[in-house]
Formats: structure tokens, C-alpha cells, sequence
């Protein structure tokens, strides 16, 4: 009889049934995006917290599932808060096509069910979890979306037999015997076609039969259930024409192709509309970009459709929802038309503000080093903001990765809102002020119900632009600048300049891999340790930006910038310098790095000592040296003498 | 062992001194089988609604064992025998017009009962180690062991003791790994590499009060089961690769209290089992839910069943009731995988002659701590079924237990919406909240007291 008792006291312990509380807390917990310091995961690669969710799981294989899940981020708060980040974006949540072609969906940008979660990181009551104990912290939560495509759900059946093929057109030329090579077909090309992802054809693909075209391709669905390979859900999605069939992108394979035809030179590229027929070839090019699938065969929805613009609101919607996010960060946002954000992003505003959240965060990748192009998604009511791939490919790789001259950081700066011509229209002269068919290149304008900062101003576009050193798409900073010094330069400028500054997990840790998918490593391979020199070097810099309001919200004003290389031995004392001041609400910060590899830098010109806009006479102490005795003081004019070791930086504040 | 042919020579000895004897051989045989057809309203094969653990037994499959023993008693050292038990499942090729029957072997032993008079007994072999079920629901709820090994202890009129060795390897990829290999010489060889059994070892001790000669009788059952399950590495594609796979183990402790006799065919019975780690999982089971050392160590599961029998010479009553609570190994609580779950079901009968009829009624209820995957919901879900069960009885005996049988079953089935939801939703049986089966069906049972 005890036994039995010790067994129903057992059986009691056990069977309490636990209640999954699905209500989610809805308030802003963001006073001024500007303040946040965002950190990316991938959840796959991040930690495995629960491993009864491996499936498929081979973590020896880069393009495989690892097992990576939303318990092992939850595991792992407590680093994450340690480095002191303010948000974390997570990689996507749904529903994903398993695999395709040897390569699994651990990424989840191959969306099959828009409203449900991915089996692999756990189920929406762990979603929740995560997000519940990241905002218990003070964490806010960033999702990852996708509007443009779904995954590979269907295939065109170019030669209608029902079946998806690679279909060949053309017999590669007669051969060398044939008595018809003269008169017949010489030339025939011999082209190959993957009914999965055939190339982009602006009529939409065509049917192919031995005698020819013969008309738009119809679309089969497939229904392969052991891959996750159903036709899109909610149901609406299955519909073949909400999708725009037009087959893959490939402009990116020689964007410039069509430009050159035009004038023998790239610049059509970058400035479209200086003729007609520039413009004509980047109406092409854009063309293709929002129609086309996206290579991989994820299959582009037609988002100009209002019926699609209104699934994709609802389901998005959902997310805010159940989720509880504060904002999102929307993926290929260039293969989608700009007027898609200006309905898409409103209603997400508005439906988190009247849950409650407001300040409702929206940066979108546009994948792109063209300031007009990234800056385009800027205006009007769409977008927040996006990331600032030019500062990408400017800043952080060319002037910190490859040691360029500190001046092209300011050059970008001044572009920012540099005017540039609107709209499908030739203009041979540069735009002036308050010229209509002109307007700045990121939009200053804050969004209806959109950002605010701590006394309630919007925020425009313009101060908010997302910084990142590197993320999941590109090659990790340190497998082209294999230089650690240049790390850390690249960070010290990416926390302390205005914007969003975004870290990709991993880079505090010395990271290196190679283009996707090497770029997006086991997090746990680095035993999440605190004590290497990146992690410690950008906890310290965060700190910094934390505790100086200017780091964060100030106006940026540059002081100098060297126009020589950061290499070398030959150029002057100011060789590889930047100077640049933060100022906000009367408070003013003096940042000074200098990128040169090997050369102390002195602040003196051939005037003398830089000038800077502080006061003369003032005491600076530089934060960044732990000591506190790296004090200096300006000279009646503001002008400062500072001496500065290769690859470091001062940050200074009035000494007190 | 120091001397290990000494020990050898002992063994022959003691058998050798053993007195001659003449000893009868005896072929034996038995079965259990129910087969029958079976139909929905729409002539479709009804499909089985069960949402937890073990269901009622009205709706199943057709199924068939064929025990054949052969004994040889008195031994020189006691009753000896060995028994097979050849199981037949699911459809027949009167059916579907399939030949290639799935059978499995479920039991070949040998077994010596009686040791040199005494009541120690041992077996050997491929066996199912049982102990009392609950009818109705066709589960054994405490001591179900599938198991290969050996088994031995002590039995009188009034208690028994036992204890089992077993290992099992179900073919599986956590416990097994067979590889090709560069063969000496030439081609590929087929080779073992994970290879790892998990070892079972099976205590019982059960006392009984009473219970001869149709007086009342009364037991206490006691039942453990250790399992362990050593640590291996499995080969993966990449070449040079490999995966740990650590170490488990587990543990089982159950408690039967039964009375019987105080009614033609009475018994009662009340089980309540707990089981940890690996012993949390079916013995053929993969475990699944793991915690982050890839170990079942923080599974638990507990059930409790209650089982009777209840008749008069015109009226009887059987019952069966089942709960339990399982917690996977993983951390994660808020889990689709931890659940609790209760089935009863109850059967009343009629006796007249061989006209048998009966009623039955059960009801199956699932609660999982997490949600359904594909609703995002935490629900209750529930099943309720009633049937009538006319039946012919033509066996020896009388009552609830009369075998063979011939039952024409009309059941009905209702399920809630968060029953339905637990079927893929491309399943019939996730759109019919109502359902029918009407089914003809021959069980019976004889000869199964043993191989002798």
C-alpha cells in the first residue's frame, strides 16, 4: 500500500496539465530605434536547445539542418545579454519546403505555410517563449519576413508532359557529316531549361514543343508532403494567378549588359536617367528584378494584385499578433515594387499600433550598393528604413577592409541627401533645390504613425539606416579582410556612427567562413565564450554607445576624414584618420579612429591642429582608455592636438 | 573462474545422478484469432479512431497467433517444453489478394518447469513475459515485456518469483548500423558498426491469498524493470565522420492489486506503474524527445488501470480504465509530445444460451501540455463510442469470457473537433466528427495455458 501511495504521489506530480498561455503583452518597449543595437541569428546555427526537434538534422553538412532551435536562443540569452545588444532579429518562422536540390531550408526563406511555424525550432508556444523572455530582459524581437516569393511549390511545364524535366531546346549545330549543314540549321543553339527554375522571360515562360513555342507555360503544383513540398497555405496562396510566372532573375549575371549597349560604359547603372536609352535598360532590369522568380526557384508573387497585397497584410498581421514582435525585417525587398510597401507597411502600423505596440520597426534588404535604389524604398509611407548596403561595400569593405581612405566614408554621408531625379523620366540636368521631379536619396521624412523618438518627433528614414558590417548573404568580414585590427576598426565606426548598427552572430567571435552558406557557422563551434578580444572590444564599444545619448541620436558631423589610404608608410601624420563629432541636445562626443595598419596618427594638419566645432579651451577624456588619463584640451579655436595609436579609436566627452 | 572444466564436470555430474525416468511427449496447440469483415455506411474499410495509447479492442484489425508446443514431462530434471507462437497480421489475401502475409514469430523458448522437483522454474528464448491484461482495452498494463533472454525463479500455490535477462536490438539506426566496406580483396562487405543492445533485466514478485479451488482469492503484484543501453558512435555519410551517441538507461516500478473469485469469471484489478528514462519508452521503442544530452534520462510516465469482471448466470459487466501521463526527456514543457491521456470502456452483457448480445460504451480523452502543430491550439480532445455487440457464443464455458464467438458490432463514434484536428487534415477521419462501423467478426481463444 505505501508503494501504491508513493506512486499516486508521483502520478500527481506528473499530472499536472500545463496551460499554454498564447496572450501575448503588446507595448512598445522601444523609446528611439536609434537606441537599439540589433544582433542577427541564424536559429538554426545558433544552439541546439531541444534536440527532439532534429529532424533531418546532419550537422556536417553546411547546407543541412544543424538543429538549431528558439530554446537554444532562450539558452543562450544570457550571452546575448551580456554583449549588451538591445534586439535580436531572428531568421524566419515558417513553415518551410524541406529540401531542395541537396540543400535544406535551416535558413526558412522557402516559405510553404505563411501562418505556421517551422517544426524544426519548436512550436509557437516556444516561439512565444523566446520572445516573452527576450522582452523580460529588455530584448525586443525582430522577425525576419518574406513578401516576395513563396518556396518552390510549383514547376512550369514548358513541354506539358506532367512531369518536371530539364528540358533542351536545339540540337547544338548539324553535325560535321550532314548534307543539309549549308541549307538546314547551322547555327542551332543548344540551350538547357530546368522546369524548376527556368530563366526570366517578360512574356511569362513559354511552352515548348518540338515545333516550337507554343504559349504560356502552364504551372503544376506539387504534392510531395514528405518534403513539405504542398501547395501554399492558406489556401488563397494556391492560386496560380497570384503568382507572376515569368522565371528566374538573371540580370545580376551581367547587370551592366544592356547599359553598355548604350554608350559603351556601366554609368546607365547608376545614373538611368540621363538618356533614353539608359533609362530603357534599367526599366528592363528592374522589370526583372520585381517579377522574376528568385533564383532557387521561389516563386514570385504578384504583389501588385490587391488580393495578394491583402493575404500578405493578414498574415503578417497574424504575426505581430501571436508573436508579439517589434518589428520586422523584410527580405528581398528590391524584387518587390516600392508601391507594395506603401499599403503593406501602413497596415502593419497601424495594426501594431492598435495593439498597443507602437514604434513598429520595418527595415527591408534591398540587396544593393545603388544609394538611389536602396533610398527609393525610403519615401513615402513605406519602409522604416533599410540596410545601408552602400556603406556596406563603401565603408566597411573598402575603406576598414581594404584599408581605403577614410574620405569615402564622408563622400557617402554627403550623398545620403544628395537630390536625385524621380520616376521614369530623361533629365540631362543635375537637380536643384525645391525642384519637383527631384528629391533627396533617402527619404528625411518620418512615416505616418511611424518612428518616433523619445519626446515623440518622427524619425525619418535618413537616421535610421540599418549599419552591418557583414550578415548572412555576404562573406563574414574576416574571409576577405582576413585582418582582425580591421575587424575591429569596421566596429568601432559601426557603433559609434548614427543609424541602426546591426552584428551578425558570430563576428564578436572571429568568425571567417566564405560566401553562403560557410558565412553561417555553429555558433555553439565557439563555445560562446567572453573572453576573446572581438567579444570583449565590441561589449565595450556597446557600452559606450549606451551610455552617450550622442553615440545614439546625435547629429554626425565630420571633422576629418583623411583622403589618404590607411596603408603604407609614406603618407602624413593624419594617414588613415577620421574625426567625427556626435552632437545631441547640447552634448557632443569626439570620435577619432584611426585605420591605418601601422602608423600613429597625430591630429595636426598643415594648419596646425584639427579644428573641431567644440569650444575652445574644453577638457576631453578619452572613454575608450580604461585608465581615464588620455585627457586632452582644445586650443582657443576648438582645435585639438591627438596622438593615436594604428587600429584604435578615442571617443571623447568633457571631462567632468 | 579459475577452474572452469571442474565446474563443467559438476554440472554433468549432478545431472547424471539425477534418477532415470520415463517421461510422455505431448504435442500442443493453441490460438487467439479474431477475423471478420467490416464496413463504414459508405461500404468504405472503416479506419480505427484512437487518439491515446491503447484503445478499445471492439475496432481492430483482424489478427491471428498459432501457439504449437511440445512437452516432454516428467523430465529428468522437470517439465520441459518448447513452444512457438507464430503471429499472423492486419488484412487477408482473401482480402486484398495479397499473399506475402506479414507474420512474425512472437514466441520460441524452452522452457523446464519444476525444477528437480522443486518449484524453481527457467525458460529460454524469444518470448512475450506477461502478466494480467485488461480485455477491453487489450493492453497489459504493468509486465509486458517483449524480450530475448532468459528467465527464472520460483513458484508455489501461493507466490512466485521471478527474474529476467534480456537484450534487444530492434533494427534502428540508434542502435544498429550496418555499413559497406572495402571487402578483403574485392567489391563490398557488409558490416556491423553501431552495434548496441539494450539490456533489460525484469524482477517480479507476486504473493496470493486464497484463491483455489473457487474460494476468493486476492494478490499483490510487484514489478520492476532496469534497463540500460550503452554508448555507441554512429558512421555518418561524410566520410571519416562520426556522431556519439551516449549512454542510457531507465527504470520501472509498478504495483498490482487483484481479487478474484467472488463472482463467476470475478476479478478486479488495480495497476499503478512508473517508469523513467529509457524504461519510459515501449522496450522496442525508439526514444524520442530527448534532452540535450541526447538521453532519455528526464523521460516519466505513469499509468493507472483499473480491470473487472463482474457476472451472473443471466447478466454480466466488464470494465476497463486507463490513465496516463508521459513527459518526454527535453526540456521544453510546454510540449505536444507530454500528455495525459484516459480511456474506459465498459461492456454489458447478456446470457442466454449461446445468444451472448452486449452493449459497450468507452470513451478515449487526450490532453497534450503543448500545441497541435496544425492548429496552434491546446485543446481536450475527446472520442466517445457506443456499440451493440449481438453475439453467439459456442464455447464450453459461460459468460463474458465464452470463446469462440461469432459478434455482429454496430458502433457509433463521435469525436470533438480537437479529436479530429489530430489527424492529418488530408485524413477522412479529421472531417467526420460522426462515424459508423458496422462489422462481422469470429474471435476465440483455446489451448493457451502454455506449451505442454
Amino acid at each position: 500500500m505505501r508503494v501504491l501511495i508513493t506512486l499516486l504521489t508521483i502520478a500527481a506530480s506528473l499530472s499536472s496539465c500545463v496551460n499554454v498561455d498564447l496572450k501575448m503583452e503588446h507595448r512598445s518597449l522601444v523609446a528611439d530605434w536609434r537606441d537599439e543595437i540589433i544582433y542577427q541569428v541564424v536559429v538554426d546555427r545558433f544552439d541546439d536547445g531541444d534536440p527532439s526537434n532534429n529532424f533531418n538534422v546532419d550537422y556536417r553538412k553546411e547546407a543541412a539542418y544543424h538543429g538549431g532551435d528558439w530554446q537554444g536562443v532562450i539558452d543562450r540569452l544570457d550571452y546575448i545579454e551580456s554583449l549588451g545588444v538591445t534586439a535580436l532579429w531572428i531568421s524566419p518562422i515558417v513553415k518551410n519546403v524541406e529540401n531542395d536540390a541537396g540543400f535544406a531550408s535551416y535558413h526558412g526563406y522557402w516559405t510553404q505555410d505563411f501562418t505556421r511555424v517551422n517544426p524544426h525550432f519548436g512550436d509557437l508556444a516556444k516561439l512565444q517563449q523566446l520572445v516573452k523572455a527576450c522582452h523580460s530582459r529588455g530584448i525586443k524581437v525582430i522577425l525576419d519576413i518574406v513578401t516576395n516569393h513563396v518556396g518552390q511549390l510549383f514547376y512550369y511545364d514548358i513541354n506539358r508532359n506532367g512531369q518536371p524535366d530539364t528540358v533542351f531546346y536545339g540540337g547544338g549545330g548539324s553535325p560535321p557529316g550532314s548534307r543539309t549543314t549549308a541549307s538546314g540549321n547551322p547555327d542551332s543553339q543548344l540551350t538547357r531549361v530546368s522546369e524548376w527554375d527556368p530563366e526570366f522571360d517578360y512574356r511569362g515562360v513559354q511552352g515548348f514543343t518540338s515545333l516550337g513555342e507554343n504559349g504560356p507555360s502552364p504551372i503544376v503544383w506539387v504534392n510531395d508532403p514528405s518534403n513539405h513540398r504542398t501547395p501554399p497555405r492558406p489556401a488563397e496562396f494556391h492560386n496560380d494567378s497570384w503568382y507572376n510566372q515569368n522565371g528566374r532573375v538573371t540580370v545580376w549575371e551581367d547587370e551592366c549588359r544592356c547599359f553598355r549597349g548604350c554608350d559603351g560604359t556601366c554609368s546607365g547603372l547608376y545614373e538611368p536617367w540621363k538618356d533614353e536609352c539608359n533609362l530603357s535598360c534599367w526599366n528592363q532590369l528592374r522589370e526583372q528584378e520585381m517579377l522574376g522568380d528568385f533564383p532557387g526557384g521561389l516563386k514570385d508573387l504578384d504583389t501588385k494584385r490587391d488580393d495578394v497585397r491583402q493575404a500578405l497584410i493578414s498574415v503578417f498581421q497574424y504575426w505581430i499578433e501571436v508573436g508579439g514582435f517589434d518589428g520586422f525585417r523584410i527580405d528581398t525587398l528590391k524584387h518587390v515594387e516600392p508601391e507594395f510597401f506603401d499599403v503593406f507597411a501602413p497596415a502593419m502600423r497601424a495594426h501594431a499600433a492598435a495593439l498597443g505596440k507602437t514604434n513598429f520597426f520595418m527595415f527591408g534588404e534591398a540587396f544593393d550598393g545603388k544609394d538611389f535604389l536602396l533610398g527609393s524604398y525610403t519615401h513615402g509611407q513605406g519602409v522604416d528604413s533599410v540596410f545601408y548596403f552602400s556603406a556596406k561595400y563603401r565603408i566597411f569593405d573598402g575603406v576598414f577592409g581594404r584599408r581605403g581612405a577614410p574620405s569615402e566614408i564622408k563622400r557617402l554621408y554627403d550623398e545620403r541627401l544628395e537630390l536625385t531625379p524621380v520616376g521614369d523620366v530623361v533629365r540631362s540636368q543635375p537637380c536643384t533645390d525645391g525642384d519637383p521631379g527631384c528629391r533627396t536619396r533617402y527619404s528625411n521624412q518620418p512615416k505616418v504613425n511611424g518612428l518616433i523618438d523619445e519626446d515623440g518627433n518622427g524619425v525619418g528614414p535618413d537616421k535610421t539606416l540599418v549599419h552591418f558590417v557583414d550578415n548572412h548573404d555576404v562573406p563574414r568580414f574576416l574571409s576577405q579582410f582576413p585582418d582582425r585590427n580591421a575587424l575591429r576598426n569596421a566596429l568601432a565606426f559601426l557603433l559609434t556612427t548614427d543609424g541602426v548598427p546591426c552584428i551578425y552572430y558570430g563576428t564578436e567571435q572571429d568568425f571567417e567562413g566564405g560566401p553562403d552558406p560557410s558565412n553561417r557557422e555553429d555558433m555553439w563551434q565557439s563555445g560562446f565564450r567572453q573572453d576573446g578580444q572581438t567579444f570583449r572590444y565590441t561589449k565595450k564599444l556597446i557600452a559606450l554607445r549606451k551610455r552617450l545619448a550622442p553615440l545614439r541620436r546625435g547629429d554626425m558631423t565630420f571633422v576629418f576624414a583623411s583622403p589618404e589610404a590607411s596603408t603604407g608608410l609614406d603618407g602624413t601624420p593624419t594617414a588613415g584618420l577620421l574625426m567625427f563629432e556626435r552632437r545631441y541636445k547640447e552634448e557632443t562626443v569626439l570620435v577619432v579612429i584611426n585605420n591605418h595598419d601601422s602608423k600613429t596618427a597625430r591630429t595636426l594638419g598643415e594648419q596646425g591642429s584639427i579644428k573641431t566645432n567644440l569650444a575652445g579651451n574644453l577638457s576631453l577624456v578619452d572613454l575608450m582608455d580604461d585608465s581615464g588619463e588620455y585627457q586632452v584640451v582644445t586650443d582657443a579655436d576648438g582645435g585639438v592636438d591627438i596622438s593615436i595609436p594604428p587600429n584604435s579609436m578615442r571617443v571623447f566627452t568633457t571631462a567632468r | 573462474m579459475k577452474y572452469p572444466t571442474h565446474y563443467f564436470l559438476g554440472l554433468l555430474l549432478f545431472f547424471g545422478a539425477l534418477p532415470a525416468h520415463a517421461y510422455e511427449s505431448e504435442f500442443t496447440f493453441g490460438s487467439y484469432g479474431r477475423v471478420g469483415l467490416s464496413t463504414d455506411e459508405g461500404l468504405a474499410r472503416p479506419e480505427r479512431r484512437q487518439i491515446t495509447s491503447v484503445g478499445p479492442r471492439l475496432i481492430q484489425n483482424n489478427y491471428l497467433e498459432l501457439d504449437l508446443g511440445m512437452g516432454w514431462r516428467p523430465n529428468k530434471i522437470g517439465d520441459v517444453a518448447v513452444k512457438t507462437t507464430v503471429a499472423y497480421l492486419d488484412r487477408l489475401p482473401h482480402e486484398t489478394a495479397d499473399f506475402d502475409s506479414r507474420i512474425a514469430v512472437r514466441q520460441a523458448f524452452l522452457s523446464v518447469e519444476g525444477i528437480a522437483g522443486t518449484g524453481f522454474f527457467t525458460w529460454l528464448g524469444s518470448r512475450m513475459a506477461r502478466g494480467d491484461d485488461i480485455y477491453l482495452l487489450d493492453t497489459w498494463v504493468m509486465d509486458d515485456l517483449n524480450i530475448v533472454g532468459l528467465g527464472t525463479g520460483w513458484r508455489n500455490p501461493s507466490m512466485d518469483a521471478s527474474l529476467i535477462l534480456g537484450l534487444n536490438q530492434p533494427m534502428r539506426r540508434d542502435v544498429v548500423q550496418r555499413i559497406a566496406t572495402p571487402n578483403v580483396g574485392f567489391g563490398e562487405a557488409i558490416t556491423t558498426d553501431l552495434n548496441r543492445q539494450r539490456a533489460i533485466v525484469a524482477p517480479m514478485v507476486e504473493k496470493r491469498y486464497g484463491g483455489t479451488k473457487g474460494a476468493l482469492g486476492m494478490k499483490v503484484r510487484l514489478y520492476s524493470e532496469i534497463h540500460y543501453l550503452p554508448a555507441g558512435e554512429r558512421r555518418l555519410e561524410t566520410v571519416g565522420d562520426t556522431e556519439p551517441l551516449p549512454d542510457d538507461r531507465g527504470f520501472l516500478l509498478g504495483a498490482q492489486f487483484g481479487i478474484w473469485n467472488f463472482a463467476r469469471n470475478g476479478h478486479l484489478n488495480v495497476w499503478a506503474r512508473y517508469a523513467s528514462g529509457l524504461a519510459a519508452y515501449d522496450e522496442l521503442q525508439q526514444p524520442y524527445g530527448l534532452n540535450r544530452d541526447r538521453r532519455a534520462d528526464d523521460a516519466r510516465e505513469f499509468r493507472l488501470a483499473f480491470s473487472g469482471n463482474y457476472e451472473t448466470d443471466r447478466f454480466g459487466l466488464m470494465f476497463g480504465s486507463y490513465f496516463r501521463v508521459f513527459r518526454d526527456a527535453d526540456a521544453n514543457e510546454e510540449d505536444f509530445d507530454d500528455r495525459q491521456e484516459w480511456v474506459t470502456a465498459v461492456r454489458a452483457l447478456y446470457f442466454r444460451g449461446v445468444f451472448t448480445p452486449g452493449i459497450e460504451a468507452s470513451s478515449q480523452m487526450l490532453r497534450t501540455n503543448g500545441l497541435n502543430p496544425q492548429t496552434d491550439e491546446q485543446s481536450t480532445a475527446f472520442i466517445h463510442q457506443v456499440a451493440l455487440i449481438p453475439a453467439l457464443s459456442f464455447g464450453p464455458s459461460q459468460g463474458s469470457y465464452n470463446r469462440p464467438q461469432l459478434q455482429f458490432i454496430a458502433a457509433m463514434t463521435s469525436m470533438n473537433q480537437a479529436a479530429l484536428d489530430l489527424f492529418p487534415v488530408d485524413d477522412q477521419r479529421s472531417k467526420d466528427s460522426l462515424s459508423w462501423y458496422f462489422g462481422l467478426r469470429a474471435e476465440w481463444w483455446f489451448g493457451r495455458g502454455g506449451g505442454y
